[in-house]
């Protein structure tokens, strides 16, 4: 009895030691400005001034005046729809392409996957010069074919669909991964006793393959709910937001907002946190009743 | 019914190579107008080879930005944080995984919820704190803030799990102390997971823009990724013959390190981030 509750003890301490600088790190940058950015949402302060409180003021602002908000709130809300539909489209078409492990498909899939892996704002640039108006790539492709491209970046009608589009080759690569994992998983058995049946590969995609990647339906969804949610790098590097507020979303409103008004920044930063919070716990309760193994 | 598998099978490759050609494009565009002047760049009849060639681009940059410096310092900050990074999240992996003691849960929870917290909402406070402490333009403010990921150390702690626990007692008999069956039992049976986390976290903070961006005032002080954002001529113009070069040396790096590393980077989102 007395060793049992020894080791115990050495169990816990030797626990906590090994715990000790994770937990440092986690709440010194993780927990703590967590803590802080609700508390700096109640306060109007721009870094050089005094910090005055003015309780939910910001939030009022946001949600009720703050027309570029309110802006940010469509457009993020726009740009996630959109890129949603375009990126599970394209990725399960992708994945279905590429999901046999010959020659062909792995090196398929390798190819979708570079997008993945470079720096999102070093490729943003490089689209920025493809979608130059004038010498860019696709609109000299456009008057080649006797047409007239769009103004794309510049074009405050278009610009966030062109970002979107950016993002949709940036990413598609890493949901067709996922997807064909998901794939791999379906019981070959299943397939086999639809073709007896005479099921064709249309009827056995919506019978069969669909239903059965529901839990991989999930997880990609809400990764690309969440992920939606927080763009930011590529448009602020390809747009700066604009032009006006066509590209401004959540993220790229906080981030513009750091300098000069943190009260703000921070409340908005906790409307980001409320969202993402909202789809996971979505996530959690959804995911229960559809995963079919785990 | 022969032929129409053949006919089949080539608008498979057909759509195939569309799909490759897709996503390739913009790199062949990127390397193609690294090589040739500001001229050809900009000239409005298309040519899908550059038109005289030369590194002329790349010397240019070299001698007009610290691009030599940027390239130091992403490296330096990606190199440091995993180093950090792995150490700190293996051992609280491997606590949560193995051992027993008071307040499990509530670590546990920590780690989730830390988990679900994206930089973007933190990243104003954390920003502040950095002022506050002197940390803006100093590597620590680059490193020490993304030298831990909650997702890493799940990861890890899934993966430590599956090894039988029958081989660490194994090695605790035979007189292995904790640190010791982490390192003759554990290490050596997750390599794949290991080999992933790192090179998960290589693309992440190699690629990372917000934080540096913001925690890098001076030129010296950035890297490659947010260097590469500011190239502009005054004017409002782009100096295009220079972003492009620089584009691809932001880019090399990682591609290569995907060519040769491939499965640990695909291995991490089919297995690890799929069950998140």
């Amino acid at each position: 009895m007395l060793q049992m509750t020894k080791t115990r003890k050495k169990d816990a301490i030797e626990a906590y030691a090994m715990l000790l600088p994770a937990a440092i790190l986690l709440i010194l940058f993780m927990l703590w400005p967590m803590i802080n950015s609700v508390y700096y949402g109640l306060f109007k302060w721009n870094l050089v001034g005094d910090k005055v409180f003015v309780g939910l003021d910001n939030f009022r602002f946001m949600f009720l005046q703050d027309k570029s908000f309110q802006r940010a709130l469509f457009n993020t809300v726009g740009y996630t729809v959109l890129n949603m539909l375009l990126t599970l489209t394209l990725s399960l078409g992708c994945a279905l392409l590429f999901e046999k492990t010959n020659k062909l498909s792995v090196a398929g899939r390798c190819i979708a996957f570079i997008p993945v892996v470079v720096p999102i704002t070093v490729m943003g640039m490089v689209w920025k010069m493809i979608y130059e108006p004038q010498f860019g790539i696709i609109n000299q492709a456009v008057s080649a074919l006797g047409g007239q491209g769009p103004q794309w970046l510049y074009d405050s009608n278009i610009a966030l669909v062109a970002v979107v589009i950016f993002n949709v080759w940036k990413e598609f690569g890493l949901y067709t991964i996922i997807f064909i994992g998901g794939l791999h998983k379906i019981p070959k058995e299943l397939y086999e006793s639809a073709s007896i049946d005479g099921s064709g590969p249309w009827r056995t995609f919506w019978t069969i393959t669909l239903p059965m990647l529901r839990p991989i339906m999930y997880f990609a969804t809400t990764i690309l709910l969440i992920n939606s949610f927080k763009a930011f790098d590529h448009i602020w590097v390809m747009t700066g937001g604009g032009p006006g507020n066509a590209t401004t979303t959540l993220v790229t409103y906080i981030y513009s907002k750091v300098f000069d008004n943190v009260g703000l920044a921070s409340a908005a930063s906790f409307v980001l946190f409320a969202i993402v919070l909202l789809i996971t716990l979505i996530k959690a309760h959804v995911g229960k009743d559809g995963e079919v193994d785990a | 019914m022969r032929k129409k598998t053949v006919l089949l099978h080539s608008s498979k490759v057909l759509i195939l190579l569309l799909a490759s050609l897709f996503s390739l494009f913009p790199f062949l565009i990127m390397l193609k107008s690294s090589l040739e002047p500001y001229t050809s760049i900009v000239s409005l009849d298309f040519h899908m080879l550059p038109q005289n060639p030369s590194l002329n681009n790349y010397i240019d940059v070299c001698k007009n930005y610290p691009i030599l410096r940027w390239f130091f310092n992403s490296s330096f900050v990606a190199a440091t944080a995993i180093v950090i990074n792995m150490v700190v999240d293996i051992f609280a992996a491997y606590t949560l995984a193995r051992i027993e003691y008071p307040g499990k849960k509530a670590t546990n929870t920590m780690v989730l919820c830390a988990q679900i917290v994206p930089v973007q909402v933190i990243v104003v406070p954390l920003y502040l704190m950095m002022v506050q402490w002197n940390w803006v333009d100093t590597y620590r403010g680059l490193i020490l803030p993304v030298a831990i990921s909650p997702f890493i150390i799940f990861f890890l702690k899934q993966s430590f799990m599956q090894i039988p626990r029958a081989l660490d007692e194994a090695a605790m008999i035979d007189g292995c102390s904790r640190v010791g069956v982490l390192r003759n039992v554990i290490l050596p049976n997750s390599m794949p997971a290991l080999g992933t986390s790192v090179v998960l976290k290589f693309m992440w903070i190699w690629g990372d823009y917000m934080w540096p961006s913001l925690v890098s005032k001076s030129t010296e002080m950035r890297t490659l990724p947010v260097a590469v954002a500011t190239f502009q001529r005054a004017g409002g113009t782009y100096p295009w013959e220079l972003i492009m070069p620089a584009a691809v040396l932001s880019s090399i790096p990682i591609i290569l390190l995907f060519l040769f590393l491939q499965k640990y980077f695909i291995a991490g989102f089919t297995d690890g981030a799929v069950k998140g």
